[in-house]
């Protein structure tokens, strides 16, 4: 019996506790990341209501943080669902384009507009051997607190955000599902979706 | 009288907790057909759209323009009250159906909310629950039956409610007929109260939401089905917790 125990404890001692430590540290660096872009997203903020950046400047900085921290081609390919696949080259890079000029840098626009957002971060957990989710609560002034749970992707030695789910309701998701419905009441034709994203950014243009 | 509210409200109920699976079947069908990450049925998707064009109406000839004075007119602590007070009406319900769903740390939590916001917080006009560090407390039947292992039924849209489910739909009306505030003024048959909270509420709401409301009108494509899709997900959210992934879901297919 003390024997059978002694092994146990080698086994949990020798193999366990490193996967478990590499899982926490990961979970840790997972939190910082996230801790880290949030930390930049208000530092921009709070500069462009001080008036020390203009708003060009501060929509730059947005873009920047947008293009270094979220990985576009991934959540381009997730939002165009089983269409990724019979879109063109072509296709494929002009959506990609055009999802970050009328959808992404839009809630970056919005997010700037924005003022005294208080955020938290919260748990992190492993959802797959890739992806991690990480909790954050924002609490705009005056307002109820709402809950964010970042996606975030193994990329080299760090991590990349994928999708962003807001009181339980995944961007990603929602997108993908707009998409694929326009597409289909189309005919399956993925240029009607880029047709449409393009009027939108005329108007975006003109406005 | 046979049909009397009641009976019709009961079969309804018993409808949308026992169609569940038949719906279920036609909804996997229709899987095939449009990859939709939780898909619902929407038999009725004519009418829907027309309600949703109705609501948007609404929405820009009352209710923003409601929403801008209430915004602009009042200062920031009677909105501050104002939400606190219909929160505080509104917590019997939650714990009526934290109950319900045996979701034991809600109920306290709604019972802490309450009792803390009505004496303290001088009949909900002050928050000091939140300042207090009692989270917001949120349960209603529609998500009780949806515990309760009921599907939606079909997608339903509400003139002025909105987004809604035949289950969540049932859902709204008994917890309409079950909050102690309506059956007090139905029984003094006093009806201002109600509908002045039925529309500082809707106000409150568009306050609170808005934004998010306008930024998904303007960045959808097809605004009914994103909405339609918003709607799918956060009653899951609201069901099933942190085990809803809709992501992984879609990834999956």
């Amino acid at each position: 019996m003390r024997f059978l125990l002694s092994v146990l404890t080698v086994l949990c001692v020798g193999f366990v506790s490193p996967v478990g430590a590499a899982e926490d540290a990961a979970l840790s660096q997972a939190k910082a990341y996230v801790d880290n872009v949030a930390q930049q997203a208000v530092s921009t903020i709070d500069e462009t209501h001080a008036g020390k950046i203009s708003g060009q400047k501060a929509k730059e900085k947005f873009r920047d943080i947008l293009n270094n921290s979220f990985d576009i081609p991934t959540i381009a390919k997730f939002t165009l669902g089983r269409y990724w696949r019979t879109a063109t080259p072509a296709q494929q890079t002009e959506f990609t384009r055009l999802l970050q000029t009328v959808i992404l840098n839009k809630y970056a626009d919005r997010l700037l507009e924005s003022s005294d957002n208080v955020f938290k971060i919260g748990e992190a957990g492993a959802l797959n051997e890739r992806d991690y989710k990480v909790d954050m609560t924002v609490t705009p002034q005056g307002k109820p607190a709402i809950s964010f749970a970042w996606r975030l992707r193994k990329a080299g030695s760090g991590f990349k955000i994928i999708d962003l789910a807001v009181e339980g309701v995944s961007m990603s998701v929602t997108h993908r599902t707009d998409f694929s419905n326009v597409i289909e009441s189309e005919g399956g034709q993925v240029q009607a979706l880029i047709d449409a994203l393009k009027d939108k950014e005329s108007d975006l243009v003109k406005s | 009288m046979f049909f009397s509210p009641r009976r019709i409200l009961i079969a309804t109920l018993i409808f949308a907790t026992f169609a569940g699976p038949a719906f279920a079947v036609e909804r996997t069908a229709r899987k095939e057909q449009v990859i939709e990450v939780m898909p619902i049925n929407d038999p009725i998707e004519p009418f829907n759209r027309a309600v949703f064009q109705f609501n948007k109406g609404v929405d820009f000839l009352l209710l923003k323009p409601a929403t801008f004075v209430y915004k602009n007119a009042l200062p920031g602590f009677i909105r501050n009250s104002v939400s606190s007070v219909l929160d505080t009406l509104g917590q019997p319900i939650v714990m009526l159906n934290s109950l319900l769903q045996g979701d034991w740390r809600m109920f306290e939590r709604s019972l802490h909310r309450f009792v803390v916001n009505a004496t303290l917080g001088l009949g909900g006009l002050n928050d000091v629950a939140t300042h207090l560090g009692i989270g917001p407390a949120n349960a209603d039947f529609g998500q009780t039956l949806g515990v309760w292992g009921a599907d939606h039924g079909f997608y339903l849209v509400l003139p002025i409610f909105g987004s809604s489910s035949l289950r969540d739909g049932t859902g709204e009306v008994v917890d309409a007929f079950a909050d102690p505030f309506n059956a007090y003024f139905n029984n003094t048959e006093t009806y201002w109260p109600i509908v002045t909270r039925a529309g500082l509420s809707a106000v409150d709401a568009r306050y609170k939401y808005g934004d998010a409301y306008d930024d998904v009108m303007e960045n959808a494509v097809d605004p009914y089905v994103t909405f339609r899709s918003l709607f799918v997900q956060r009653r899951a959210y609201m069901v099933q917790g942190n085990t809803a992934d809709a992501y992984g879901e879609a990834e999956a297919q």
